[in-house]
């Protein structure tokens, strides 16, 4: 025990004496840590960000107008606030057809500015009544029903101190916020067609000018279909078509599938990534300790000449790399946690797909892991240098270069 | 090179840091309909931050009495906790998340800052403690 002990306190003091070898040494362990950190973050986020948004679809179709299907999908992957427009009657049709379980249609609006957000927003009214898509996400409930001029607000919408949020200089009560759905409806704004209605109204009295058409309830943006199970999908698709013009039937599932290809992708690059930065890390560590022992060839010869033995000596170059390692390794994971959390909303518009951090259990074990291989490739890699010295005859080593 | 100068370096290196992140790395909101939001007056005045912070590193640098280095460190303290302090109290940014000066210009300043208050705090109580004379 005081052996080990002692070789501990002899590798310490080795890293200390040599503080800039230690110091490069250390940057090959924090590349690695910070790599692996890092890298599984992102792709646990992305992971999450789809299982999530496949989990918060809630319709299983959605009707929009023919000539907005790429709008549509804006609001619904990235948030960017959009308007289109098809006549209520395309719910009523839809609702006689035989396999349709439930129907139910939203109106998109997208506002000038809102004081609480600086920004445009999406906001969206539902129908309370026939709505299936927006209460199950409902996470914090500040009043029991959505009253008539209170919103719901997504996510990541931050109302005003308050409670409120402000738009066209009025103010309405916040009755609910939803949870994470790692989609643009995060930062969307949800509401009763008649407290809409009172907004526009609001504006128009402020002079403000619309391109939308006159909310005379005459008009829904999307309608969100649920059907049931074992239904005839296909009869359904027929059948809709036969019965609205202009229409464009999107299945969510494909949409989730589209993502999902382009997640693959991204997620290619960061396993690519991830694998030259580890083994960059772990062969930087081997180079870095098979050529420093090699400097310290007589070092070691000295030891064993003042009785160290061999294994003491392996002790010795095996507590310089664990420690060296596993400070690296912490070192990349403080680097990883301060470029993983701060820039989480960064990161997440850059992508530009569903994003969402994963628990907190699993982003610790991720930092762990990072920590563990570094220290393994750091004690490794002092290990497999030792061993290349440890077959040198001492009175060669000392007499070598004479 | 000697210690003093590393920490020097480091508080200029973090200054510049401070002038580049709001202009180049983590670019602010453009202006709007000719109008600039908060952000942009953010980045002005972490600009003037920046620059003061090299300047302070570089007299770091240069300074040889001790006393003077590490009222040069506590200054650059200072700067780091304005740095801080700017995008999030004192001016602040835009509010939505989405808006690039949420969620890049300002975490980056926020670390940018808190490093060099950091370097610069630890600097100047190693110059007040050590024992050896100027």
């Amino acid at each position: 025990m005081s052996n080990i002990k002692e070789s501990f306190r002899f590798g310490i003091r080795n890293i200390r004496k040599r503080p800039y070898r230690s110091f490069c040494l250390m940057l090959a362990a924090v590349i690695g840590s910070y790599a692996l950190f890092v890298g599984l973050s992102l792709k646990a986020s992305l992971n999450n960000g789809i299982k999530r948004m496949q989990e918060r679809m809630g319709a299983d179709f959605m009707i929009v107008p023919e000539e907005s299907e790429v709008k549509a999908k804006n609001v619904l992957l990235t948030g960017e606030p959009e308007f289109f427009y098809m006549d209520i009657s395309v719910a009523r049709a839809v609702a006689d057809i035989e396999g349709v379980e439930c129907v139910t249609s939203q109106l998109y609006f997208t506002s000038l500015s809102s004081d609480c957000c600086s920004t445009r927003v999406q906001l969206i009214a539902f129908d309370p009544d026939t709505d299936f898509v927006i209460h199950p996400w409902i996470d914090e409930k500040v009043t029991e029903k959505v009253a008539n001029g209170s919103v719901i607000v997504g996510s990541e919408v931050t109302p005003l101190p308050d409670g409120k949020v402000k738009f066209y200089g009025n103010e309405y009560q916040v009755a609910g916020k939803l949870g994470e759905t790692a989609t643009g409806l995060d930062n969307s704004v949800f509401m009763s067609r008649d407290t809409m209605h009172g907004i526009l109204n609001d504006a128009k009295a402020k002079g403000y000018q619309f391109l939308n058409p006159e909310d005379d309830g005459s008009y829904v943006s999307t309608v969100l279909i649920r059907v049931k199970d074992n239904a005839d999908i296909t009869g359904i698709e027929k059948q809709i078509y036969e019965k609205a013009e202009g229409i464009k039937f999107i299945e969510t599932d494909k949409l989730v599938n589209d993502i999902t290809v382009k997640l693959g992708s991204v997620e290619s690059i960061i396993n690519i990534t991830l694998t030259v930065l580890l083994v960059f890390s772990f062969v930087t560590m081997i180079l870095f300790f098979s050529v420093i022992f090699h400097e310290r060839k007589k070092e070691f010869a000295v030891l064993r000449i003042l009785g160290t033995t061999s294994k003491k000596i392996c002790l010795i170059s095996l507590t310089e790399g664990i420690t060296i390692g596993a400070a690296g390794g912490i070192g990349g994971l403080i680097l990883g946690i301060l470029t993983v959390f701060p820039f989480n909303d960064y990161i997440e518009n850059t992508l530009d797909v569903p994003y969402l951090m994963p628990a907190v259990s699993a982003v610790i074990l991720y930092g762990l892991l990072g920590v563990v291989v570094t220290t393994a490739f750091g004690s490794l890699a002092s290990f497999l240098s030792t061993l290349s010295l440890a077959h040198a005859e001492t009175y060669y080593t000392m007499r070598a270069g004479e | 090179m000697n210690k003093t100068k590393i920490t020097g370096i480091l508080i200029a290196i973090l200054g510049l840091l401070t002038v580049l992140i709001p202009t180049q790395i983590f670019k602010v909101c453009e202006a709007m309909d000719g109008k600039f939001m908060k952000c942009h007056w953010t980045a002005q005045v972490e600009v003037a931050l920046g620059i003061a912070t090299i300047v302070i590193g570089l007299l770091i640098v240069l300074s040889k009495e001790k006393a003077a280095a590490s009222a040069y460190s506590l200054a650059s303290a200072i700067n780091g906790v304005l740095v801080i302090l700017i995008p999030t109290v004192v001016i602040g940014v835009c509010g939505s998340a989405d808006m690039p000066c949420n969620s890049g210009t300002k975490p980056a300043l926020i670390i940018a800052g808190a490093l060099t208050a950091l370097v610069g705090l630890i600097n100047a109580v190693l110059y007040l403690t050590s024992k050896k004379k100027d």
